[in-house]
Formats: structure tokens, sequence, C-alpha cells
């Protein structure tokens, strides 16, 4: 895998790379370049310096030439005694002066006489002659004249004045000119001879001889030239300290080297001869190597070549120096790498040194910089993450040396703020529940995000446009001066937006201000740069119109902004009027099945309307309590829309109910009043006493007491009949003799003499199946509680106890008991125990409905607070037994609100309206009996909440004056 | 459409009923016109029973607006009793309850305008 590496290391890396590169580029080129130009010149110099030996070779050689050459002229060559040698002394001496390299002139005569004067120049000289203090010139002389060859060494001073004569007669007998070479080789040749040089014997230096035929061919001139001012020649042209120079001869000898002194070897031993020092043995390793070289040159080209000793590379040039009429010498320059090229090497080693300290200086350098680039890239990084995280706490602030990363980080931090204001703007709408402050507030936002100067909201209908907020960018609401707009005259800039469907930017013209204003302007508004942004809903229909006025025109990124955060205000106003269809469609479902139990019975039509209205007044008393114990009671939006739709619902359960069981007006009543069919048998009874009494009187009985006994008989069946009716209406106490006679009355007999199994239903016929059929005709009681009139309990309609909603209910056995003795003895009102039941059943029915029901959350209350209506504080109501702690303030309101309605309600079929006074004085036992909540029952005089609802609902005659005082005063056992 | 106007005391009580909509809005503005020109200072005020309105669409909010306006020059005395909740509520968005003064009943309307 590729490994990231961080951009300062990037940067610092090929910093130092090309500091590497350049560095050494510049050491090697400067290496090179100076190392040829110091080659070159090396060679230029070495030929240079053998120019310069060359030419000094000659400056040496050519007086001594010329002087030698004029000698062979002069008259000592005819000389033939020491007087007239002695003559030309001068002559000799001048020759001597001129030329510095000039140790001797010398003739040599054919009768074997020599004439030899020596130029004595330093001690040494005189050390090796014995030569007296003064000594400049010695004259040697052999004379073969006289009887002995006569020898002689004449010392003279710079005068020529004679210091000592010494005889030598030894010399003269151990020296004979003629027998020396340059003598010979001279008087066989032509011109001049030249000997290689070597070395003197006398004063043990290096020199070369010149000899010349003298002109009477008698006599050969000799001159001794001494080669030492080489030494110091050569030693000057010295290239480098270490450098060697020296002139040999093919043979391998030193002819000429800066150290005189080592020119001469003399080799160990008494009688051992001086001789030239070789070249290997000159104590230079280098010039050592050489020795085999020089002896095997062959032509005179200079040539030049590389030897390496002991770790140095030697640069060598050898340079053949040609003497007329001598074998050739060789100029030898050898000169050490490590100091011809120091300059070069000291270029290379500064440039490197040089390299390394720049990047030693460079490379922190070139961090900090990188660092200074990389950092705020880096930190741009991190501020990316963070709006990824959506914090937008800290602003963007880079600094950076780089234009671009500047650049960058202006426009992440534009991005920053639009992305969080577009955000705020979008939480701040989704918080904002109400809508008529949330539309001021869009329109707000959008103005300082579009930085205009002016804006409106207009909400779309069918013909036009309506304003809905509008606002100039100092706060001024500009509403009272807008007029709504037709859509035909929008005006050219918000048709245009309408029309196209997307926003439209022009100069607002006349026209656009006669549309949208009464007076053809927005006060204190100059701008009239406008931008109008249609709201479209997802099916592209227009919602509404955000129109903007500016000083300049608009960008196109406000555009862009404006355009999204109008998206937030379309999705509000769809989301809005989506929200708002859902309520009203649930709003009437809730109507639909208020309306639908209040349509089952006429005569409590109403109830379903009244409490919720009874219990909204109680509730909004409650929070307008400020010193009561319901001081702190407040209701939020969600909680009012809660107690709205329980209080609409808290009957629905009464769908369930039959309603000839909630409308059970007489005891008898099932479907129909069973009254009739009762009294019918009475009317049998009646015809039956007549028929037997007819019969009687037929069969001959006595007629008056028989007619008598009828009247009496009928009479009682009259008043049975009435005392059955009676008890049928359920409107007083069954007291026990009542019971008794309802007992003594069932007792008599009837006869039927028709099946009563036929034309029924088959649910009919199943449950009179449960007595066996008698042969006709049968005797029936006149009332009778039968099998049949039992009605069974399914299992789903019992109770289990600890069921999930705490219904704590006592279940009848029976579902129905329809017996007639039954029904007529119920004791107080119409309805027998499994009636009463089956219609308090409704609150459970209601209840279980309710928690059916997916409520949103802000919802969820409403089964409690409509199932809570029939309880009472001290745990004695129903469903659940529950105490005032377990209820909810709502729920009791709910309480009091059902209870009062059903007194002062008019249109029960049990019992007439109660009047005002009565209902509240019923209450106030309930409320002595903890029945109901005492402090809210005190909230709803106090208020006069049971006032203004009996003014609005109730009939004049129940209004009557209420004591309210009377009723405060009580509290509760 | 049809205006009818009954007097209520020293009040004039004008019924308005229907839709006011791009359809019905410049009859309206004809209609309405003699009432609103006799409406000035020291003249009878109106009050316009709105209980018939079933619908006003920004066209007849319009209208209204420009009513509005020309009484106010006048300096005469105008305002809408009995909104149904549909026109409520359009007056609240629009915030026309400022623009008139609003009653919920004609009988209120008339007492606070006597």
């Amino acid at each position: 895998m590729k490994r990231n590496l961080p951009l300062h290391i990037h940067i610092s890396s090929l910093f130092l790379l090309l500091i590497l590169l350049v560095g050494g580029l510049l050491g090697g080129l400067g290496f090179k370049l100076s190392r040829d130009m110091l080659e070159s010149t090396t060679v230029d110099l070495t030929q240079r310096i053998s120019r310069e030996t060359m030419g000094e070779v000659q400056r040496i050689f050519m007086p001594a030439e010329m002087a030698v050459n004029l000698l062979g002229f002069s008259a000592i060559t005819e000389a033939t005694t020491f007087r007239e040698r002695w003559l030309q002394l001068g002559l000799l001496r001048e020759t001597l002066e001129n030329s510095a390299a000039l140790s001797s002139v010398y003739v040599g005569y054919d009768n074997g006489d020599f004439f030899f004067i020596r130029s004595v120049k330093d001690y040494s000289d005189r050390q090796v002659f014995k030569a007296p203090e003064g000594t400049r010139y010695i004259v040697q002389s052999i004379e073969r004249t006289g009887v002995r060859p006569r020898g002689r060494y004449i010392f003279l001073d710079a005068a020529l004045s004679t210091l000592r004569d010494d005889d030598k007669p030894e010399y003269a007998a151990s020296y004979d000119p003629r027998t020396r070479s340059w003598y010979k080789d001279a008087k066989e040749a032509s011109g001049q001879i030249k000997t290689p040089p070597y070395l003197f014997f006398s004063n043990r230096k290096v020199g070369s001889t010149l000899a010349n035929r003298a002109k009477n061919g008698h006599a050969v001139v000799g001159a001794d030239i001494l080669l030492a001012t080489l030494g110091s020649n050569l030693a000057r042209q010295k290239v480098t300290p270490h450098s060697q120079v020296v002139l040999v001869n093919p043979l391998g000898y030193v002819l000429a080297h800066e150290d005189v002194a080592k020119l001469v070897t003399v080799p160990p031993g008494v009688d051992a001869k001086p001789s030239l020092t070789r070249i290997e043995d000159i104590g230079s390793p280098v010039l050592g190597q050489l020795a085999g070289l020089i002896q095997g040159i062959q032509g005179i080209d200079a040539r030049s070549l590389r030897l390496k000793v002991r770790d140095d590379d030697w640069r060598v040039s050898i340079h053949p120096l040609l003497l007329d009429g001598a074998p050739p010498m060789f100029l030898v320059i050898a000169i050490p790498d490590s100091e011809l090229l120091a300059a070069a090497l000291k270029l290379r080693s500064t440039t490197l040194i040089a390299t390394i300290l720049i990047i030693l200086l460079a490379v922190p350098v070139a961090w900090f910089i990188a660092r200074g680039i990389s950092g705020p890239l880096r930190a741009l990084v991190a501020d990316a993450e963070a709006i990824r995280r959506f914090d937008f706490s800290k602003p963007i602030t880079v600094r950076s040396l780089v234009e671009e990363v500047n650049a960058l980080g202006v426009t992440m931090d534009g991005m920053k703020r639009t992305i969080s204001r577009f955000l705020e703007i979008s939480q701040a709408t989704a918080a904002e529940k109400n809508f008529e402050r949330l539309l001021p507030m869009l329109l707000t936002e959008t103005l300082a995000a579009a930085d205009a100067d002016a804006g409106i909201l207009y909400l779309a209908d069918a013909d036009g446009l309506i304003p809905a907020a509008a606002m100039a960018k100092n706060g001024d609401d500009l509403m009272d001066h807008l007029l709504p707009v037709a859509m035909r005259e929008a005006g050219p800039l918000m048709d245009e937006a309408i029309k196209g469907g997307r926003p439209s930017i022009a100069t607002a013209c006349q026209a656009d201000l006669d549309a949208i204003t009464f007076e053809g302007e927005l006060p204190g508004v100059e701008a009239r740069e406008g931008v109008a942004v249609p709201l479209l809903n997802r099916q592209e229909e227009l919602v509404g119109i955000i129109l903007l006025l500016r000083a300049t025109l608009i960008d196109d990124a406000q555009v862009s902004f404006v355009k999204a955060l109008s998206g937030s205000a379309t999705s509000t106003l769809e989301t809005r009027e989506l929200i708002k269809a859902q309520k009203e469609l649930f709003e009437s479902f809730i109507k639909l099945i208020a309306g639908a139990i209040d349509a089952k019975s006429p005569y409590t039509g109403g109830h379903c309307e009244r409490v919720p209205e009874l219990t909204k007044m109680l509730a909004r008393a409650a929070c307008a309590d400020t010193t009561g114990p319901f001081k702190d009671f407040q209701l939020g939006e969600d909680e009012w829309e809660a107690v709205h739709i329980a209080a609409w619902l808290h009957d629905c359960g009464k769908v369930t109910t039959p309603e000839y069981v909630v409308d059970k007006a007489t005891k008898l009543e099932t479907i129909y009043d069973r009254i009739h069919e009762v009294r019918m048998r009475f009317e049998v009874l009646k015809r039956d006493a007549e028929i037997a009494c007819l019969k009687a009187i037929a069969s001959g009985a006595d007629e008056i007491y028989a007619r008598a006994c009828l009247t009496e008989e009928l009479k009682q069946i009259d008043d049975d009949y009435a005392f059955i009716a009676t008890c049928n209406e359920g409107g007083e106490f069954m007291a026990p003799a009542m019971t008794d006679r309802l007992t003594t009355i069932a007792t008599r007999t009837w006869l039927r003499t028709l099946n009563d199994r036929i034309g029924i239903s088959q649910e009919e016929k199943l449950r009179k199946a449960v007595t066996p059929e008698l042969p006709l005709p049968v005797t029936e009681s006149l009332l009778a509680d039968k099998p049949e009139h039992i009605f069974e309990r399914r299992p789903q309609d019992r109770m289990p106890e600890n069921n999930r909603w705490g219904f704590k209910m006592k279940v009848p056995e029976k579902l129905y008991n329809k017996g007639e003795l039954y029904n007529l003895a119920v004791g107080r009102g119409t309805l027998a125990e499994e009636d009463r039941y089956k219609i308090n059943e409704h609150i459970v029915q209601t209840i279980i409905m309710l928690s059916t029901l997916p409520f949103p959350k802000h919802l969820r209350q409403v089964s409690e607070i409509a199932g809570g209506h029939h309880e009472k504080m001290n745990g004695t109501g129903y469903p659940r037994c529950l105490t005032r702690d377990d209820m909810s303030p709502v729920a009791r309101m709910m309480s009091i609100a059902d209870i009062f309605e059903a007194l002062t309600a008019v249109d029960r079929p049990y019992k007439k309206g109660k009047t005002l006074s009565e209902a509240i004085k019923i209450m106030s036992f309930m409320k002595k009996d903890q029945h109901l909540d005492p402090e809210l029952f005190d909230l709803f005089l106090r208020s006069g909440v049971y006032r203004e609802y009996a003014e609005r609902f109730m009939k004049p005659e129940q209004l009557d004056e209420v004591n309210v005082d009377t009723y405060l005063t009580l509290s509760p056992a | 459409m049809e205006l009818v106007e009954h007097i209520q005391g020293t009040v004039k009580v004008v019924k308005v009923g229907g839709r006011i909509d791009q359809a019905t809005a410049s009859n309206f503005q004809d209609l309405l016109m003699p009432w609103l020109n006799l409406c000035k200072a020291g003249e009878a005020p109106l009050v316009l029973d709105f209980s018939g309105v079933e619908y006003i669409s920004s066209v007849g909010l319009r209208v209204l607006m420009l009513a509005a306006k020309q009484i106010k020059t006048q300096q005469g005395k105008i305002a809408i009793a009995t909104l149904t909740p549909v026109v409520a509520e359009v007056f609240q968005i629009s915030r026309f309850n400022m623009v008139f003064p609003i009653h919920p009943s004609v009988d209120v309307a008339v007492a606070a305008l006597s």
C-alpha cells in the first residue's frame, strides 16, 4: 500500500533533494571544470617549463659557444709560449666574465701544451684547489717545450695580480690534452662539439664541455660550462611544493636538480669515483619509476603519463631537450595530483561543505516553511471534519502564505456559514409550530440571507396572492401598505416568477409596485432591484411567492440560498396544509362518531357536544385561576388538543350499547314496551271473567249476584293492572308491600290456547326450548320469570380479574334478564342490574376503543381523560375505582362536566332537566360524598362557569338563582 | 351575489353571502360601492355580516382592502361580523383582522359601532 505522508515532509524532502542535486551538480561540475582547467594549465605549464628550460640551457650554452668560437680565431691559438699565452689572459678573463655558466676556458695545443683559466667563484672552489684568499682565477698551464714538461698553477685575484705561482710537475705529467676526448672529437669535427653533461672531476660539478678546433688547426679551444644554475632554474619552475623537475640524460643520470648536492653520488669505498646520480637514486619514488622509461624513449616528442605512487596520483611529462651537437636530454616534470588539483579538490570539498551547510540550514527552514504551508491545510482539514460533524461553533480563520490556501479558507468559511445558517434557519422553522409566527420568521431569515432591503411573503390561492408577512430590513412591518395581488395583475416581476415557476430577477417597475401596494410605493424602501422566488409544492403548484427588494442586483449565490430557503418555506406550507387536512379529517371523524352516538338516541342528543364545551370552559377557568389550587395549572397547545378529542369521544363506547337499554324508559321495555302484552293478558282475564259470569247465568246462577261478582272482579283486574302499569313506570321506590302485591298478582293465571313456539325467531326458539312444550291449552301465569327471559353472558363479555385496563366492575351473571316479575320488581328506576351494567359498560368500551387508536405521543392522554368521567374521588366509581389522586385534573373536570350536563339536560327520557339550583345542590351533595373533586367544583362555582354554561345551553326556565357561597363553604367530609 | 341591508339601530348591517372570488369579486365590489360611498364621517356606520360568506379569495380581500382604505379616507366607520372559520383563517393569515374591526356577532359589532 502506498503510504501517505504529510505535505510538509513532501516539501522538505523535495527541497532536500533539490539542494543535494544542485550541490552535487555544482560541486561535481566545478570540480571537473577546475580539474580540466588545471590539467590544461599544467600541460601549458610543463610546456612552458620545458621551453624555459630549453631557453636556459641555450642561454647557458650560447655565450660559451660564441666565446669558444671566437677564441678559435684569437691569437692565443697561435701562441707557442706561456708568455704569449699569458698576454692573452685579459681576453680569456673577459670571456669568462661574459658568461656566468662558463667555469673555465682553455686551449689545448697539438704539441701537448695546455693553457687553462678557471673562474673561482666560491669557497668550495678555493678549497678544492687550495687557493689562497682572494683568488678569483686560477690559471693552469702545461708547457712541453722544455726538457721536462712544466706544469704550474697560478692563483690570480680579480685584478689578475698573481697571488701565488705553484709549480705542478705532476700535473704536467698526468695530463695531456691531446688524449682527451673533447680534444680528439673537436680535432676531427668540422665545427664545435659538445659533450653530454658529465661530472667534472675537479670540482664535482655537472657540466658540459664545448670544444672547437682553432682556425689554424693546431689547437683546440675548449670551455667548461657549469649546469649548476639549471638546478635553481628548475627549482623556480616547480608548480607545486612537491613537484619534481629534473633534467636527465638518456641513460637515466640526473643532470640538473634543485638540490645540487644530490646530483653527485659518492659510492662507499676509498677509491670509488664519484659519479652522477641515477634518476632512481635521487630520492623521489615517482622519479624512480621512470628510470626504465627514460632509457627506452625513442623520438623527440614530449609525452605525458600518470603514475600512482603510494596512494598519490602523479602526472608526469617528459620533454626532450635537443642541443646541436649533443645527445638529447630529458626534462622530467612530475606533479602530484593532490597538489595540482588542490584548488579543484578544495573547491569540491568547499562545495560539499557548503551544500551540507545549506542543507543543515535549509532543512529546518524548509521544514518550518512547509509546516507553515501545511499547517493551515491541516487546520482546514480539521475544519472540514468539524463541518462533517455539524460542529459550527468555531469560525474558520486560516492565515496562510499561500494564496490558494487562503482562498480555500475563505471559501470554506463562507460554506460553513451558509450551511450553519441554513441549518439554524431550518431548525428554527422546524421548531416553530405557530404558523403565524413562522412566516415572518422565515421572511426575516430570507431577508438577512439575501441582504435585501425589504421582503414580502405571499401565500397563493386560486385567484392571487395574499401577503402573509412583509418586512423592511430595519424591522418595519410593511403589511399595512400591501394589497392582496390578483394573479392577473401581479406586475411583470412576479408574473414571470408565477408563469416561469423559477426565480425572476429584474428591476421593479412602477407596475410592480402598483400591483402590490396601495400608494404605489413602499414607504422607507428605496431599493428597486427585485427578485421574486416562487414557492412550488411537490406537485409543482404555486403555494406562495417571496418577493425581495435590494439596493443592488442579487448574485447567483444569494438566489440559490434564497431558493433553498424558499424550499424550506414551501415544505413548511405544504406540511402545514397536510397536517391541517389530517386534523380536519380527524376532527370530522370525532364529530361524526359523537354525532352518531347522539343520533342513536334523540333523547341524549347534544350530550357529546355539550360536554366538550363545558369541560373546556372549566379547563380555561383553571388556566386563568391565579390564586387558588389551580394557580399553576396550564395547558399547552398539545394538551388542549387532547382535551378536545377526549371530551368529544368520552362516550364513544356508547355505540356498542343497545339504545333500548340506554333509553329504557319503563321496566318492561325491551325493543318495545311489554306492558302492552301484559295489558292484553289483563284484557283476556277481563273477558274470561265476563264469559265465566255469562256462562254461570246461562247455567242458572243468580244473575244479579253473578254480575255483582263480575263487576267486583273486573274492578280488581283494572286495579291490578293500574298497579302494574305504575310499577312499570319506575317512578317510585318499590316497597316490600308492593313487591308482595306484584307476586300475588303474578299468581293469577290465564289460558293460552295458541302455540307460542311458532312464528318466532330461531334465537327465541332456542331460548324456549329450555322448557318442555306443554299440550294446549296451557295455563300461564299472569306475570312470570321464565327461563326464556334469561340471556346468557358470553365469555368475551365477562371481565377477567387483573385485566390489562384495570377495570374493577362487578359483572352480573347474566347478560340480560328480561323476566317480567324481575323487571317489574326493580327497586329504583327502570333498569335491572343487567341493564345498569350494560349501560355502564359503555365507559369500558370507550377506554378499550380509545386505547386501540394509534394516537401520536401528545395525544396519549386522551384515553385517560375520556375514560375517567364516571370515577368518583373516593374510589367508588367505575370502571377502575380510581381515587382523586389517580386522576388527572382534566379527567376530573370531565367528570363534573358529564354530571352537570346529565343533570341539566332537558332531553333525558327518564327525567326532566333539573333547574340550575337543583343541579348545583345535587352536585354539592356529590362533592360532600366525595364523588366530585371539591376543588374543581369550587372552581366551577367560583369562576361562574356554571352560569356561563347555563346561559348558553339551558332553557331560560331552568335558570334560577344559585347561592354559590353556600356551597363553597361546604368542605369534603 | 346579493347584498341585503337592514337597519339595526343607527347602524346599517349588510349581509353578504356566497363565495367572493375571481368570478364574483368585481360584482361584489360594484354592489358594495353605494354603501361605501355613503359611509362617511357623521353618517351611519356600516357592518358587513359575513356569516354567509363561505370563502373569500385574495381578489376578494383586495376589494375589502380597498374598501377599508376608502372608508378611512372618508372617515367613516366599518366593521365585519361573524366570520366563518374558513374566512377567519384567511383573515388571520393576511392580518386582515388588523385592517378591519372583526366582531363575533352582528349584535356585538352594532354595539361597538353605535
